[in-house]
């Protein structure tokens, strides 16, 4: 569980992050987006205890991050965005480092190193010093610090980059599996790893928080405007002076690209689908598929984003 | 703290740090002994001891350098921070690793007078006692310059700045023996000192009103001891400065002397100079 209350960070009069709140109980991926300087890595640095807040408190798994830092940073594993490893070391020594200082028992150091080796497919390369590894094994070196020790809450700062598209896909997995008995927060600018890997999405926008809620609501039931594809067959002026003249329909016209097919937008609580399918059946223009078009991630997080512009703009002036 | 312990000291002899340190110690260690017992047909190793105190103005800055810049520069001193250890106990680790580092030379060091005793009468106790010394010196420096490691994600920067305050230490004796003792000076050089004392606190705190404070109490009761106990200043900033004459503590084990008060000195250095480092490290952290 990870609770977040009031959280403040203020550089001179800049305030990076503004009384931020939230709670996490539930294990799952979540995703951590905002545009740059938004303060997703500030927040990430004092939620992981490395930066201390100007106001507001953290507690992971019950435990207060400024009262008892040593029992909440042992709930905590966290990559930051360049993986904090030492070159000189091999990942085992590196691992055995972490392992001891996390105070994982001795009689379990030993299979704790190796599994988290495992899954992040590093065992090959555990006698290589780091310095000699490639950026997409130290990424994974990076994960494994993070992962050993099985702490409940798990922070990841941008864990692909670098990584070739195999890797990826392994590292994705291995995020979604973790994300299965561990609260993991996964801060990336790839929106489309975001959208594969996390089931709830956070957006920050200056520091502050914009939007919290599961990837299926923000993109498919949020209270605007809502695109139809629509395929019918029938003569195209008739099809579309059906559309122009159901009640409910904002907007519509026909797809150069596809033959017989058109677009319309309507707002949810005004759904003309019915009654056009029957308009479109009486005028005889048998309908052979109608469909809500999604929107994407990138759209949803630009639109959030422009939003909290607005508003603060707004405010301001 | 030990797991930090047993990480630096893996990384003293991962890298060429440890070995570099080693030969260059029991290198200087060994022309010292020819020159100063072979050549001159003596067996008093105190004195090699003595002279061995300048090559630590080398070896200090180059073993302590990198205790904390390189964390900085390779970003591992967010791990740090990340990891159930608390900064009292990453600094004490790190010191130890150090100390652990030094003693390696001192003991080797210990042989010498055991090998010089064939060829003349060797003062056993005078000989331990100095390297003894001479070790917890080493350990005190090391603070000083694990301190400036702090302060500086640049390597060579934490190392000239070392360099600096132990070269200073170094030539403390000398120039307080050319200093005038008058008391106009010796205001002035007080008054100098405290200024500088003063842009410290004010760097370190970015408060004016603390600086303000601090100032008033280091230059008022100087400026009441200049204008009416005007004599009470005579020859004080020379005996002053012998505060901070730290090589110079060893020459009473050289003259055959167990200076009790010369070790609280160095683990009282060593102390402060931990506590710098704690201090600056929990700023750079809580910034």
């Amino acid at each position: 569980m990870i609770e977040v209350k009031n959280l403040s960070k203020i550089y001179g009069t800049f305030h990076a992050v503004d009384n931020l709140s939230f709670k996490i109980d539930q294990n799952c991926v979540f995703g951590f987006l905002g545009p740059n300087g938004a303060g997703k890595s500030t927040t990430m640095n004092m939620i992981t205890g490395c930066l201390a807040p100007t106001n507001g408190e953290i507690t992971i798994n019950g435990f207060d991050m400024s009262l008892k830092p040593e029992e909440a940073k042992k709930n905590i594993g966290y990559l930051p965005e360049i993986p904090p490893v030492y070159e000189d070391l091999t990942p085992y020594e590196y691992l055995s480092f972490v392992g001891n200082a996390k105070k994982i028992p001795k009689s379990e150091l030993k299979k704790s190193i190796n599994d988290v080796m495992e899954k992040t497919n590093i065992t090959v390369m555990k006698n290589r010093l780091i310095k000699n590894l490639s950026k997409g094994y130290r990424q994974r070196v990076g994960i494994a610090q993070a992962i050993l020790g099985n702490p409940p809450v798990i922070i990841l700062d941008e864990p692909t980059v670098g990584l070739d598209p195999e890797q990826i896909i392994e590292i994705r997995n291995l995020i979604k599996d973790l994300g299965k008995d561990h609260i993991v927060i996964l801060s990336s600018h790839i929106l489309s790893e975001i959208s594969a890997v996390c089931s709830s999405i956070m957006i920050i926008s200056h520091g502050k928080l914009v939007a919290l809620d599961t990837a299926e609501n923000l993109i498919g039931n949020e209270e605007t405007e809502k695109t139809v594809e629509l395929e019918v067959k029938g003569q195209r002026e008739t099809v579309l002076e059906i559309l122009k003249n159901t009640e409910g329909i904002t907007f519509s016209s026909c797809l150069e690209q596809k033959e017989n097919t058109y677009i319309f937008k309507f707002m949810p609580q005004n759904d003309p689908r019915e009654q056009l399918f029957y308009n479109l059946s009486n005028a005889q223009c048998p309908v052979i598929s109608m469909f809500i078009k999604k929107s994407s991630l990138e759209e949803i997080f630009l639109e959030i984003i422009q939003e909290s512009e607005n508003t603060k703009t707004g405010g301001e002036s | 703290m030990l797991s930090v312990y047993k990480k630096e000291l893996r990384l003293y002899f991962v890298t060429a740090t440890g070995y570099v340190f080693l030969a260059f110690m029991l290198l200087s260690a060994g022309l010292y002994t020819s020159l100063v017992n072979f050549v001159y047909y003596s067996a008093a190793f105190e004195y090699v001891v003595k002279d061995m105190c300048f090559v630590l103005l080398i070896t200090i800055p180059l073993l302590t350098m990198r205790v904390f810049s390189d964390e900085k520069k390779q970003k591992t001193d967010k791990l740090l921070c990340l990891l159930p250890i608390d900064v009292k106990s990453i600094v004490l680790g790190k010191f130890l690793a150090l100390c652990t580092i030094t003693l390696i030379p001192a003991v080797v060091m210990c042989a010498y007078p055991v090998i010089l005793s064939s060829y003349g009468v060797v003062n056993f106790k005078t000989a331990f006692s100095c390297i003894l010394a001479f070790y917890i010196l080493e350990c005190t420096l090391c603070a000083i310059g694990m301190f400036t490691s702090s302060l500086t994600e640049n390597q060579i920067i934490s190392a000239i700045l070392c360099f600096g305050i132990l070269l200073l230490c170094y030539m403390i004796p000398t120039i307080a023996e050319n200093i005038s003792s008058a008391s106009d000076f010796t205001f002035k050089a007080f008054t100098a000192c405290a200024a500088a004392v003063c842009v410290i606190i004010f760097i370190a705190s970015k408060k004016w009103l603390i600086t303000l404070i601090a100032a008033l109490i280091m230059e008022v009761p100087l400026l009441v001891i200049y204008f009416k106990y005007n004599e009470l200043l005579v020859g004080k900033f020379a005996s002053f400065s012998q505060w901070f004459a730290i090589f110079g503590k060893i020459d009473s084990f050289t003259n055959g002397v167990f200076d009790i008060t010369a070790i609280v000195y160095f683990i009282t250095v060593a102390l402060l100079f931990i506590c710098f480092t704690i201090q600056s490290e929990n700023r750079r952290r809580w910034r």
